[in-house]
């Protein structure tokens, strides 16, 4: 025989009868897929299988655990930070919190270029808000980690190694129950103000069946393909959860693998006849734009059933170029599944209907600016020949069993179909409430249960279509970034007051988007100005990672509100119609040098 | 492995350098990725593919965090070498 090399991944096949995640409680779903022979599946940067761990040895090593974290003696609930990395371990130790009766809360294992510093003060920041007793990550994080907790009294920092060394307990395990939380899951918003939503397990598993039985459809004979992080809702509940709770065998793939060589994803899929993967609309991009047909070996898309898109607003154009390019390959398009959701209600409020493809509306897009109201545009309308402009959104379909959609306006009113509001969902999978922050928790959940998702969009006959997302929030390459974080770079700047930045976000020419951030600037001396521009964006590319275009204005250009706070959209309106304007100069100038 | 020459691995890292960046600059030992280079963690992973393929080597995620200059990056480069 060769070498020491794991050749065969868990079966599709789990030789149990299917179950929807009708169980009381995650324990419960691991007990159960255990009896099954399917479980989860690590590839590396390569694309060869590194580690495989059955639900059977999951439920095992798992129980071990939490009968060795029971002897550190920490309450019921009590927060475990785990760095969460693609790899075994993770659900390990999620799991050993389901059996002890511990918090999970999964922590970024993100590193950015030059970032050290920022992902150290981001662990830290996650650690205090989320009052961890203990903190786990594997060897290559550790010094991270380390780094992060000095300071902090925890009861208990170290590899997984140092807690396998605990003693194990001679304990019966009383695993975490339906109204106890079922993890902390901090979302991708504001790394200065970090919130983390409370799920409890009842929640959780109610989305859980929503999203296999209702969404997905599951069948014997699905097989999960994933690349999105274990510290992401989609991730992680759409990811780990899901497919346990549905018995389901996945194949994993590190973000980074998947970053550096997108075809490994379409490799999988292929090679272990996946049939479900979801990604954000930036992994569609990515894998379209790098991936080259002729590379050696053919691929097989043709099982791939559930193409999930979500995550941010959805440009169908990437979806199609995507399509289009991996036809040869079998890929389908009709197996695109539109999605809206949040961490804030577990992951999924409404699935589009699957084996359709993406569904499109076709609206006025000055009417819907005008007057928040998305009219149809017919193909051959007089509208659209008369030359207006048209946007197509993606409808992303009816929200789960026993949730409710409203749209409101900004005074609270219900608003009619085809009118643009602020989305509100109300359910039985909708978060208990931010951890310690009641302030922040009362002002998106009301006392009756709607959760106000900040989302902008509108409803026609019970689907929901998306118009913009959460306020403000600046999303690049997948990652999110909320404008205040930006700005506060920017007011750092000795020349710069509060309120003189405002940070946005534009779509480029070619679907994607780009950080803009406006800076109220009185100084005239060009020399002056070059330097706080280059200075500004360099330290947004150090401390955020991001590539900031920086526009100087004269004072009082930033549009307010009318309770004198920025208005970032204005400043977005603004500054697209100056750019409008300079392109048109452009053009004049041009043209006048071909009149001469 | 032994670890290969310094200038060796610049010249080579050079090379992808001037494909992948997304700013025009001369490279030197003292350009910086994200500054002069305009680099961010995304477009440097698409050179990394490139990086690995030639070196033959496994570049650890985590000393992306650690890197500023091209120094920084040919040094890594061998050191990565000499020890796989």
């Amino acid at each position: 025989m060769d070498k020491m090399n794991i050749s065969n991944p868990t079966p599709t096949e789990s030789h149990v009868p299917l179950r929807n995640a009708d169980f009381s409680n995650l324990a419960e779903a691991l007990d159960y897929a255990a009896k099954g022979e399917s479980g989860l599946n690590f590839y590396d940067g390569r694309g060869k299988l590194h580690a495989t761990l059955p639900y059977s040895e999951l439920q095992q090593k798992a129980r071990a655990l939490a009968k060795r974290l029971l002897g550190l003696g920490m309450e019921r609930g009590a927060r475990v930070a785990i760095v969460a990395e693609t790899h075994p371990d993770f659900p390990r130790f999620f799991f050993a919190c389901q059996y002890a009766g511990y918090t999970p809360v999964p922590l970024p294992a993100s590193i950015h270029l030059g970032g050290h510093k920022a992902y150290v003060e981001q662990l830290k920041g996650l650690l205090a808000k989320s009052q961890a007793t203990v903190a786990v990550a594997m060897t290559e994080f550790l010094p991270y980690l380390l780094e992060a907790t000095a300071g902090l009294e925890l009861k208990l920092v170290g590899t997984p190694q140092t807690f396998d060394d605990l003693e194990e307990q001679s304990v019966e395990l009383y695993p975490l129950q339906a109204e106890e939380n079922a993890y902390l899951q901090y979302t991708s918003g504001s790394t200065r103000f970090p919130r983390g939503v409370m799920v409890s397990e009842a929640a959780v598993m109610h989305n859980l069946a929503g999203i296999i039985r209702d969404g997905l459809k599951v069948r014997q004979g699905d097989r999960c393909v994933s690349w999105l992080p274990y510290y992401h809702d989609m991730g992680l509940v759409g990811f780990v959860l899901a497919p346990l709770a549905a018995q389901l065998s996945v194949d994993y793939l590190a973000t980074r693998d998947f970053a550096m060589r997108p075809r490994l994803w379409l490799n999988l899929m292929s090679n272990n006849r996946g049939t479900i993967s979801f990604g954000p609309p930036f992994g569609y991009e990515l894998s379209s734009r790098r991936v080259r047909l002729n590379d050696a070996k053919p691929l097989d898309l043709s099982a791939w059933r559930v193409a999930g898109v979500g995550a941010e607003t959805i440009q169908i154009e990437i979806l199609e170029a995507f399509a289009e390019k991996l036809k040869p390959l079998g890929f389908n398009r009709k197996a695109f599944v539109a999605s809206y959701g949040m961490a804030e209600c577990s992951l999924a409020v409404s699935f589009a209907p699957i084996d359709l493809g993406v569904m499109v509306d076709e609206i006025d897009a000055d009417h819907l600016s005008t007057y928040q109201e998305a009219l149809p545009v017919a193909d051959s309308s007089e509208q659209k020949s008369s030359g207006c402009r048209t946007k197509k959104l993606v409808n992303c379909g009816v929200p789960l069993p026993g949730h409710e959609i409203v749209i409101r306006d900004e005074s609270g009113q219900t608003l009619p179909d085809r009118k643009c509001g602020t989305i509100h969902v109300r359910g039985p999978s909708v978060m208990r409430g931010y951890f310690a922050a009641p302030v922040a928790t009362a002002k998106v959940l009301s006392a009756d249960g709607w959760l106000n998702t900040g989302d902008i969009g509108y409803l026609y006959e019970g689907s929901l279509m998306i118009t913009g997302r959460e306020k403000d929030m600046i999303i690049i390459n997948g990652r999110n970034f909320w404008p205040q974080d930006l700005e506060f770079y920017a007011e750092l700047q000795p020349e710069i007051r509060p309120g003189d930045a405002s940070a946005i976000s534009v779509t480029t020419d070619d679907g994607l988007e780009t950080a803009v951030m406006v800076v109220q600037y009185r100084e005239t001396d060009e020399t002056k100005r070059n330097e706080l521009s280059v200075r500004l964006s360099r330290i947004i590319r150090e401390e955020v990672g991001i590539n900031c275009t920086i526009e100087l204005v004269p004072a009082h250009t930033l549009p307010r509100t009318s309770s004198g706070k920025l208005s970032r959209a204005g400043t977005q309106r603004d500054y697209l119609s100056r750019q409008e304007e300079r392109k048109q100069v452009i053009d004049d100038l041009l043209f006048e040098k071909q009149a001469i | 492995m032994t670890t290969p020459e310094y200038d060796t691995v610049f010249q080579q890292v050079e090379a992808l350098l001037q494909e992948h960046a997304q700013l025009q600059a001369p490279i030197k030992d003292d350009t910086d990725l994200i500054n002069d280079l305009g680099f961010d963690s995304l477009k440097l992973m698409e050179m990394l593919e490139e990086v690995e393929d030639i070196f033959d080597i496994t570049y650890p995620l985590n000393d992306l965090s650690n890197l500023q200059t091209v120094k920084d990056f040919v040094v890594q480069i061998q050191q990565i070498v000499g020890r796989e």
